[in-house]
């Protein structure tokens, strides 16, 4: 590499070399090896997946599969692909509505209790997403805990299968599960906000409603959609917690599938056809994310 | 595959569905949020398999009409198959001293007692390493890749052909294993493996209805005219009701069966399409699919569901304290004519030391270290002499419940195992599946 070069060799040894070889080996690569796989033939006697390392053996019959099972009308995975991605839109607009008070309470009007209320947020991190996750199967079967607090307190007269696969406490332990992700880039937006805006805004008149509407809600758009992106890409690959807190049919997730594929089938080629084309609909998702927070900060910017 | 991880209920952790590859996989939570990365490392494991199909290929095998995937005709209990033995793949010679280990057992998960591990150890003085997995697939990408060296394994009876075909396993010396003559007739020469030529029994069981007596106490599949529809006409078990997926058949085979279909090895599109229907009422039901049913059923967060018989004898363990273990119910039909699988131990050509594989089989098909199997791992060898009654003898259980999960002769003989499926019926049975797990209507 030359001196002129746009990264320098000296840079791209130290300080930055080991990141991208982390990114070339395990991000690169890896999805690499999904595509090979997705677009390889089984092997003939042993069936299983080979993958296509070059492009002239590519065979494109495990899309066609998925791309025909995604047809709306009679496609295997578009019942389940639209199921996920109505859940998704439910958990996220959930966490929106939880998350953003509270990061803008703890961003704008605490005070003394501000490190108290961070490290709460940051608790969550510290234990397993599944830990906690299991911790509500506890809760919530038929004899725990939840369910006998309601009896005494005669809400319900017999105990609720709240794991009998039911929607709702789907959408719900989404919401549980992820809404600490939401809240923590939506805090550091809000905290970063340049609160000369929202003087201007009252000096010019505007009361607190009309400050926030107008002033406050628009400049924390990057902040909600950074959170957005944090939580609804991984909602699209989650299947453990539908699997705990449901696992019945009627309500399994796109992740589920993919997961039945790799699991249960000599088909494995279509679960990675499927994880493939879910991450190229989600890259699709991520660039419109780009795009737009790059146009709101020029617009801020301006 | 018949991912039958938990095979050890007891020394496994219970999550259903999850088995614990699973687990250690998504443990990282959002940094694989994205199950593609499972896919991932799963099929690595798999990728270096071409070696042993272009060397199989290039013998001769081939497919066609009536051939099943390695070229080998499909094995079914109407049709058995007599393996073919290549000459480039022989049985080791009889006589041959032991080798000097350490053995390298190859097994599912908590699937073999450790005291007969020990056991053996001590006989032979040699050391025995065990090494498990949880997925058939994942263990075929290991052997037949080389990434182990493994002296005895236990595959699934439906892969056999392509094992065989592309030389994976070797044919055995019966020499080495006088205690074959302990297996019961209707195991010893099997539809699957003629003159057991590549394989020795390991494990037989029976897949029945499961249920909590307690909870359903007017359940009594026996008195009813077809058994099999409780799952459909039974009250009160919405959101509470399991099916099994260990394999894509496996929810498909209770559906074949409530329909009066037993020709497994020939079923035609319609009776899947059929079952299927069928099925889609119990998902839409609230049906659950997992691996193992006895965690749900002893919580109670399920009241019947389709499961081994190995889930019905440890389910007791798993009970709240005060509930009698007679609230754990089996039903298996007394003629026999129910999905019963069973799988086998091999020899992987790779294998360093055969001659202490060949001696581990023999030292596994004898009642006592088959005793030892049952209380540890819940499932039965096929060998003479282990009868419900020699169980209750030794008190190894609730007594009518050993009665219904103890595997019969009957059982053995009678029994519906799970197809080899030609190519269009693994896809008929795999799309079935799919659309079933994923609640499509």
């Amino acid at each position: 590499m030359s001196r002129r070069s746009f990264y320098p060799l000296p840079y791209l040894l130290t300080t930055s070399g080991p990141g991208l070889a982390w990114i070339a080996l395990f991000v690169v690569l890896g999805v690499y090896s999904l595509f090979a796989i997705s677009l390889g033939t089984p092997d003939p006697i042993l069936l299983t997946p080979t993958p296509a390392w070059s492009p002239l053996d590519w065979s494109f019959a495990n899309f066609r599969d998925v791309i025909s099972g995604l047809n709306p009308s009679g496609g295997i995975f578009w019942e389940v692909f639209r199921r996920s991605f109505v859940y998704i839109v439910l958990a996220a607009a959930g966490c929106v509505l939880i998350g953003y008070p509270v990061a803008y309470y703890v961003a704008m009007y605490a005070k003394r209790s501000k490190a108290l209320l961070l490290v709460l947020l940051i608790l969550p991190f510290l234990v397993s997403y599944m830990l906690r996750m299991l911790a509500w199967v506890g809760l919530l079967s038929p004899d725990g805990y939840v369910n006998e607090a309601l009896s005494r307190l005669h809400l319900v007269s017999q105990p609720q299968d709240w794991l009998g696969g039911r929607p709702s406490t789907v959408v719900l332990a989404l919401i549980y599960g992820w809404v600490p992700y939401f809240i923590l880039p939506l805090y550091a937006a809000l905290e970063r906000l340049d609160r000369r805006y929202l003087e201007a805004s009252a000096d010019l008149g505007a009361g607190r409603v009309r400050t926030f509407i107008f002033t406050t809600l628009p400049l924390s758009v990057p902040g909600i959609l950074a959170g957005l992106v944090l939580i609804a890409l991984p909602m699209f690959g989650d299947y453990y917690t539908n699997q705990l807190v449901s696992g019945a049919a009627t309500t399994s997730m796109i992740g589920n599938t993919i997961n039945t594929y790799i699991a249960s089938t000599q088909q494995r080629a279509i679960g990675a056809a499927l994880a493939s084309t879910l991450l190229i609909f989600l890259i699709a998702v991520l660039a419109y994310y780009v795009r737009t927070t790059a146009r709101a900060a020029r617009a801020v910017v301006r | 595959m018949s991912a039958r991880s938990g095979g050890n209920p007891g020394h496994t952790l219970p999550t259903d569905a999850l088995t614990r590859r699973n687990l250690l996989l998504r443990a990282g939570g959002g940094a694989l949020a994205l199950s593609g990365a499972a896919s991932i490392l799963a099929a690595c494991g798999g990728g270096g398999s071409s070696d042993g199909g272009s060397s199989a290929t290039s013998s001769g095998a081939s497919g066609g009409q009536g051939k099943g995937i390695g070229g080998i005709p499909i094995a079914s209990k109407q049709h058995p198959v007599k393996l073919p033995i290549y000459d480039a793949n022989q049985a080791i010679k009889s006589g041959l001293d032991p080798e000097a280990g350490p053995l390298t057992v190859f097994d599912w998960g908590d699937y073999v007692s450790p005291e007969v591990l020990k056991s053996f150890e001590k006989k032979y003085g040699v050391e025995a390493k065990l090494t498990t997995y949880a997925d058939f697939q994942e263990s075929l990408g290991k052997i037949s890749s080389g990434a182990i060296k493994a002296d005895v394994w236990v595959p699934v009876v439906e892969r056999i052909p392509q094992l065989v075909a592309a030389k994976l396993i070797q044919p055995l010396n019966h020499d080495y294993v006088p205690n074959f003559a302990n297996v019961i007739p209707a195991m010893a020469n099997p539809y699957y493996d003629q003159g057991s030529q590549y394989t020795m029994p390991n494990y037989i069981w029976t897949t029945g209805i499961l249920w909590r007596g307690d909870l359903l106490p007017d359940l009594d599949p026996q008195s009813e005219s077809n058994p099999w529809d409780v799952f459909w006409t039974t009250q009160g078990i919405k959101g509470k009701l399991g099916l099994q997926n260990a394999e894509a058949f496996d929810p498909l085979s209770l559906g074949l069966l409530r329909n009066g279909v037993t020709d497994f090895p020939n079923t035609t599109k319609a009776q899947v399409d059929e079952a299927t229907a069928k099925l889609k009422e119990l998902t839409a039901n609230g049906a659950k699919f997992q691996y193992t049913g006895f965690q749900p059923i002893a919580n109670g967060t399920q009241v019947i569901a389709q499961a081994w018989n190995g889930d019905a004898f440890v389910a007791p363990g798993y009970l709240k304290k005060g509930t009698p273990a007679s609230a754990i119910r089996y039903w298996f039909p007394d003629d026999g004519v129910g999905a019963v699988n069973s799988d086998f131990w091999s020899i992987p050509k790779t294998a360093k030391n055969p001659v202490l594989g060949h001696l581990f089989i023999n030292h596994l098909l004898q009642e006592q270290t088959a005793i030892e199997n049952f209380k540890v791992v819940g499932y039965q060898q096929p060998l003479k002499g282990l009868t419900a009654e020699r169980f209750k003898e030794l008190e190894l259980g609730d007594p009518d419940l050993l009665d219904a999960v103890v595997v019969t002769e009957t059982d053995a003989d009678k029994g519906l195992p799970n197809p080899t499926p030609s190519k269009d019926q693994l896809t008929w049975y795999e799309d079935a599946f799919a659309s079933l797990t994923s609640g499509a209507s």
